[in-house]
């Protein structure tokens, strides 16, 4: 990807060898990680923050941190999306909290607009239950979110979400559970006032 | 009774795992930005060779003059230890000094005028 080798990595590399390369400074094999991951990185963080200019922001910031300290990368025997999720969520949480101190633009009021995106067909109908379940996910506390977009937006498994997490397979079963729960009380909530 | 609540609150957690299977969906980031931020990784992308060779280019003049600041600064804190160690001696030596004074005005035979 950054040089003009004629030797490149291929592109169905696994993830731990382009990280071996990666870290003993092949940009190449660093471009072929890029490809594989900037889709997934820019999903989580766009539901995180909820519009395209700081998902755009983040996303390059995630990448930029990524570079930079991949020579210092330890395989702990963590996948690297795992490594790569964990910098997004602390540049996330930064990005909340930067926000929170600004009082003139609360966090609710930011438009959330995902029909606005290259979406499925599928997701092109919204209803207004959608959109006031999007709400309620933006509202939950950030471990939830995260829980629910790695699980559905990203799906990974309870095992793979622990290891980003770094929680337990059990303790994100736990989580998972009783984010759906508050979730389903506060949809029942909801809708009883509508109606 | 309870296992109908318990059935029914099942059904409605499988509705609200489905809903959100429908709305939480990948989002494709633009093309542009893609691209665009691939040309500033490479932009500022430094191998860790380039790293190793700005370690080597330290010229020899400026390792003399590190070691020479190095062995100067180590000179200036010992004199500075010297000095604080002549001055904390030089205390004692006069409250040591004190002390006897006192104690030889204390023991003097005082003359009393009768």
């Amino acid at each position: 990807m950054f040089n003009g080798s004629s030797n490149r990595p291929s592109h169905d590399l696994p993830d731990k060898d382009a990280l071996k390369l990666a870290s003993s400074g092949d940009q190449d094999a660093f471009g072929v990680l890029y490809q594989r991951y900037v889709g997934k990185i820019y999903s989580y963080v766009y539901y995180r923050t909820g519009n395209h200019h700081d998902a755009e922001d983040l996303t390059a910031r995630v990448f930029l941190r990524a570079l930079r300290h991949i020579p210092n990368y330890q395989d702990r025997g963590v996948p690297f999306s795992a490594w790569l999720y964990r910098i997004a969520h602390n540049l996330v949480a930064n990005w909340h909290r930067d926000n929170a101190r600004k009082p003139e633009i609360h966090l609710d009021d930011i438009p959330f607009h995902p029909s606005d995106l290259v979406l499925p067909e599928r997701n092109l109908l919204r209803t207004e239950e959608q959109d006031a379940l999007l709400r309620m996910i933006r509202k939950l506390p950030s471990d939830r979110q995260q829980l629910l977009l790695l699980k559905f937006v990203e799906n990974f498994s309870n095992a793979e979400i622990g290891v980003i997490m770094g929680r337990t397979e059990g303790a994100i079963k736990s989580l998972y559970h009783r984010t759906l729960l508050a979730l389903r009380d506060q949809a029942d909530n909801l809708f009883r006032v509508e109606n | 009774m309870k296992i109908l609540k318990s059935h029914k609150q099942n059904a409605d957690l499988a509705r609200l795992e489905q809903a959100l299977d429908q709305i939480l969906v990948p989002v494709n980031p633009r093309r542009e930005f893609i691209e665009k931020l691939q040309a500033q990784l490479r932009s500022t992308a430094v191998s860790p060779r380039e790293t190793t060779i700005r370690h080597q280019e330290s010229s020899p003049e400026t390792v003399t003059a590190i070691g020479l600041a190095s062995i100067f600064s180590i000179l200036m804190l010992a004199a500075a230890g010297f000095r604080t160690a002549v001055a904390i001696l030089g205390l004692i030596g006069i409250a040591s000094e004190f002390g006897k004074q006192l104690k030889a005005k204390k023991s003097a035979p005082v003359l009393r005028v009768s």
